[in-house]
């Protein structure tokens, strides 16, 4: 039986108990790493913020030394944190505001999408191309790619998405619901200009 | 909400059945659900991506050093993690077994050298002395080769009194009465044998002289006729 989070807790911020908080880091770090490795699309990058996201825990625990109030919230409070740290970056870098929105107050991309699509199922045999993958996810907005970042990575529930940026579950689900319909849009793109070079080259 | 909502709300919380009915009387929401379905695959077969360990290990020193730069010095786990515990008692008892036998052999080990080196030179001369003094007493008018005997006896006793060798000649458990009954057996046997010399010839019992009416052996005849 592994002790809970706020055990955890309650072992470093009472008695500085740091392999607690090692345990605790350990725990959860594929979640908040996978969502700031998705946000920068950089690893070392991921890791400056990992990092930088546990500076700012261990300052606010100190801060709040005695009277923790985050009890059964611990990974959505670090995942705040971990947001926090990846937008001040993107800000500095000026990625942010340059990605132009494609929410859910655009076309419904659906629509658009044509049912006897040819391409439809050879696109799933893209499954296994990791990298054609992340990059279809770069490309997406950045609110469908930190929502699926944020369920996909970190396993926030979409009301916990909602929570953490500030919207309706609806529009967390909408964003969602567009993410994984561009995303198979844009694979199937891929793949048929791959297969439109090969069969260029064969001729 | 949107049945379109509602379809990846199902696929990812599972808590609405009632989607099912939905998707399947209406073809597009089933293509729709059936596509959703797919790519949710594809994303979750994806690896897992971690962090380096260095940056583990060096958030873990950044925390010791921020809560002991609180005010507090880091201590050891309230409750070690996971089976530590009992490999912590283990442990400890091991070490308190240790530390016993080393302080037996210690202990032992002084009580052995330290009395040798001060106290048991002392004890051991006094110890001869009170020894040699009644010895030589008993021994201060010898005769003939018992007097030799004695006389030998008591230069040995007396070199061993001048060195560490009489401290292992005399066992510490002997008893000071022991050797006054020994000494008063070797003066009644001198007393009996003074009027005996060694060259002499053997002498029947019957004409060994009587001090008196229980010493010494009387013919039986006698005593019938003096009984009678």
């Amino acid at each position: 039986m592994h002790p809970a989070d706020e055990e955890l807790i309650a072992r470093y911020v009472e008695s500085g108990d740091e392999i607690a908080f090692r345990t605790l880091v350990e725990r959860h770090q594929e979640k908040i790493f996978g969502y700031l490795m998705g946000m920068v699309r950089d690893r070392d990058v991921a890791n400056d913020l990992f990092q930088e996201t546990y500076v700012r825990v261990i300052r606010a625990l100190a801060a709040e030394r005695g009277s923790y109030s985050h009890q059964g919230k611990w990974i959505n409070w670090v995942m705040r944190i971990a947001r926090n740290a990846a937008l001040d970056h993107l800000r500095s870098r000026k990625k942010w505001a340059d990605v132009s929105s494609n929410g859910e107050d655009g076309p419904d991309y659906w629509d658009r999408l044509e049912d006897d699509h040819p391409g439809a199922d050879s696109t799933l045999a893209l499954s296994e191309d990791i990298e054609c993958l992340k990059e279809c996810i770069e490309q997406l907005s950045p609110e469908q790619r930190e929502v699926l970042l944020l369920r996909h990575e970190s396993e926030l529930t979409f009301r916990e998405i909602a929570e953490l940026t500030n919207c309706s579950i609806n529009t967390a689900l909408g964003r969602m619901r567009y993410a994984l319909l561009n995303l198979r849009q844009m694979m199937s793109d891929a793949r048929a200009s791959d297969q439109a070079a090969v069969s260029r080259l064969t001729q | 909400m949107n049945k379109r909502l509602q379809i990846v709300n199902r696929l990812y919380e599972g808590n609405d059945a009632s989607v099912d009915e939905i998707v399947n009387d209406d073809q597009s929401l089933r293509q729709e659900a059936k596509a959703a379905e797919e790519m949710k695959g594809i994303l979750d077969s994806q690896p897992r991506a971690r962090p380096d360990a260095s940056v583990i290990d060096a958030i873990t020193r950044h925390a010791a050093q921020e809560w002991q730069a609180a005010g507090k010095t880091i201590s050891a786990p309230v409750r070690p993690l996971k089976s530590a515990a009992p490999h912590a008692r283990i442990y400890m008892f091991r070490m308190a077994a240790a530390a016993c036998a080393v302080f037996l052999v210690v202990a032992v080990g002084l009580w052995k050298i330290v009395p040798s080196d001060s106290t048991a030179p002392v004890l051991a001369e006094e110890r001869a002395a009170d020894v040699a003094a009644p010895l030589a007493k008993s021994f201060a008018e010898p005769t003939g080769r018992l007097q030799e005997s004695d006389d030998e006896a008591l230069r040995q006793i007396a070199s061993a009194s001048d060195s560490d060798a009489l401290a292992d000649s005399i066992p510490s458990w002997s008893d000071p009465d022991d050797l006054v009954q020994m000494r008063r057996r070797v003066q009644s046997l001198r007393r009996a044998s003074t009027s005996l010399s060694w060259d002499d010839s053997a002498v029947p019992l019957e004409m060994m002289p009587v001090g008196g009416s229980t010493s010494g052996l009387q013919q039986a005849s006698t005593t019938r006729n003096g009984n009678q």
